[in-house]
């Protein structure tokens, strides 16, 4: 990447302050439309209720937990590329954090819709929450499901102070830009007053790295307990120690895939090829293979324990994973997953942008199915055979989650015409390092 | 001994422009051994040598997170410590009641948030946020500061400020623009 520090301001800043193309309104509409897919999916689910999905007295969970967990699992990822890799200096995280971090926000925040709209009595999700209450009841402490509450509220909360602070120079950046003063108010405001004083930088700089060294384990933990919701239960198949780790590694995986597929065409959209490089995308492309090959090892892990350990009911869960009726989707995930990903050890796979744009899309499928197959595999072939059932999801279950993608389009499309979508004073922070070596 | 360089945008002095961040440090340090202090820089991006170049305390931030840390994991651990103890103790299978590896989850979360916001509280209050009007928007100037051009401020006041000797010194830095505040 080589540019000036001007050329940085005017590349990035160009998408809010000028005006935008036909590509940008015809995505809004798409999206728009799957937003209101996604309204009478959750109206119709509040006037129904739960019955609507293919949910049923054996799989109790169904899309909507195996999308909350691919979700929260996306929205990790931001945090991981913001915080892990700024930590070990990989300064190539210059041009794609604000994006992957406002990703970890909306994703966050759809993922945090579905242990609501999951629920038989969505009303009263709030018992979730230690309030005093004429009941003098408190939540279970004891269940992954109320420490989830406290983790992903922190993580949202915690996401936005993150993703604003690092925001706050390039907004004030864009109102000294601004030609409208009305434009420039509003920025104004949004920046608060920010002036790129020595004092101000150094205490930008002191909050950020602190805030970075917090959200590793943030995410660890994050997600551990979302491994947790299904590890600290007795169900075959769940009850496995690797889980939260092997969650943590999912949710890498397909955040970082997910990463990619926002990268592609925002850099495609906004004309960013000079900041987001084949380097970038090579990177990511490493860092795609890596998660690749560590959710192989897991997966194995699986099998050798279900056999090594004995039980019997372990054993023909997993013999039930190659030969039953989800068979088919099993293999699909091992192929979306493990298989195909292996292309990248190929750079010309990992530096041509299509080519990694369908192997990332590939990997968010293969990480869907993973999600759902973890869920209904054991619920519907538990410790009962005469529980065992099928799931089959219904046409609310396929519109919620695809109205949920839908929405995060939308927010992801307004965000690049208000907020710059890479973090220009990184960049020329980045770029420093190239100019006076 | 404490910098309090914000007062110095609205007073009257000299202010140099550079190109990059290098020059800029160079002329800080030099004008440090010429003896000035009240001194402040401006710049497009952090630069890590800056605080050290002007003589800038550091920030109390990270501090105040620790502490703010570790209310947040007393109280993630006390409020169900209390409930599941003191407030509604329920004897499952005579299980213990303080079962602290399950408040631990809870406890750090909590944490991680009081880090967070405790920080942000005092992150905003140190650089001086949400102060809307403040002398440095007046100075023209500076907007470049935003984009691709540093600044180095040097306030009148100061006993060893000497006009004519600090404008060549700092020309000899690299300045691209020296002018009066």
């Amino acid at each position: 990447m080589d540019m000036s520090y001007r050329e940085a301001t005017r590349s990035v800043s160009g998408a809010i302050l000028e005006p935008v193309g036909r590509r940008w309104w015809l995505s809004l509409v798409a999206s728009l439309v799957l937003v209101l897919v996604m309204l009478a999916a959750v109206g119709w689910l509040f006037i129904e209720g739960v019955g609507i999905w293919g949910i049923n007295s054996a799989s109790v969970w169904g899309f909507a937990i195996a999308a909350y967990v691919w979700w929260i699992g996306i929205g990790n990822a931001g945090t991981l590329i913001s915080a892990m890799l700024l930590l070990t200096r990989q300064r190539w995280r210059a041009s794609i954090n604000r994006f992957a971090e406002a990703m970890t926000i909306f994703a966050a925040a759809i993922a945090g819709l579905y242990p609501i709209l999951h629920l038989g009595r969505p009303y009263l999700f709030y018992w979730l929450v230690p309030y005093p209450n004429v009941m003098t009841v408190w939540p279970q402490w004891r269940s992954p499901l109320i420490w989830d509450l406290f983790a992903i509220a922190s993580y949202l909360i915690f996401s936005i102070m993150f993703w604003y602070v690092g925001l706050i120079p390039d907004l004030a950046t864009i109102r000294d830009k601004a030609a409208s003063p009305g434009v420039r108010k509003v920025y104004g405001a949004l920046s608060l007053g920010w002036r790129g004083s020595a004092r101000q930088w150094q205490a930008l700089e002191s909050y950020y790295w602190a805030m970075a060294a917090l959200g590793v384990p943030l995410v660890v933990s994050l997600h551990s307990v979302v491994g947790l919701d299904f590890a600290a239960g007795l169900m075959p198949g769940w009850q496995e120690t690797i889980f939260p780790p092997y969650f943590v590694v999912g949710a890498m995986y397909s955040g970082f895939a997910m990463v990619v597929t926002l990268a592609i065409p925002i850099r495609a959209g906004l004309r960013l090829e000079r900041l987001v490089t084949d380097d970038h995308l090579d990177a990511m492309g490493r860092m795609l293979l890596l998660g690749s090959l560590v959710m192989s090892i897991s997966y194995m892990t699986e099998w050798f324990l279900a056999w090594y350990a004995g039980s019997p009911t372990e054993r023909s869960l997993t013999a039930f994973l190659f030969s039953g009726e989800t068979a088919p989707f099993y293999l699909a995930m091992l192929a979306c997953n493990c298989a195909i990903p292996q292309l990248l050890w190929f750079p010309g796979m990992r530096r041509t942008p299509i080519r990694l744009l369908v192997i990332a899309l590939l990997i968010n499928v293969g990480m869907f199915l993973e999600r759902i197959l973890i869920i209904v595999n054991t619920l519907t072939r538990g410790f009962v055979p005469a529980q065992w059932s099928f799931y089959v999801p219904t046409f609310w279950d396929w519109a919620l989650l695809v109205g949920t993608i839908g929405l995060f389009a939308l927010l992801f499309l307004v965000l690049v015409r208000i907020v710059p979508v890479v973090s220009m004073h990184e960049v020329r922070r980045l770029q420093r390092e190239v100019n006076e070596p | 001994m404490t910098q309090r360089p914000i007062g110095v945008s609205n007073s009257p002095g000299l202010i140099a422009g550079f190109a990059d961040a290098d020059t800029l440090l160079t002329a800080t340090r030099m004008a440090r051994e010429r003896g000035l202090k009240q001194m402040d820089a401006y710049a497009p991006f952090a630069i890590d040598e800056l605080p050290d170049a002007l003589g800038l305390a550091p920030t109390n931030v990270r501090t105040i997170m620790f502490w703010c840390g570790l209310i947040g994991a007393a109280v993630g651990y006390l409020m169900p410590y209390y409930s599941a103890v003191l407030g509604y103790p329920i004897n499952s299978g005579g299980r213990p009641l303080a079962s602290w590896p399950a408040f631990l989850p809870i406890a750090f979360e909590l944490a991680v948030l009081f880090a967070a916001v405790g920080g942000l509280v005092a992150l905003f209050v140190v650089a001086g946020l949400s102060e809307l009007h403040h002398p440095a928007f007046s100075v023209n100037a500076l907007e470049a500061a935003g984009d691709d051009k540093f600044f180095l401020l040097v306030s009148s006041r100061d006993r060893a400020f000497n006009r004519e000797q600090l404008t060549s010194l700092l020309r000899s830095a690299g300045a691209l623009t020296v002018e009066e505040l």
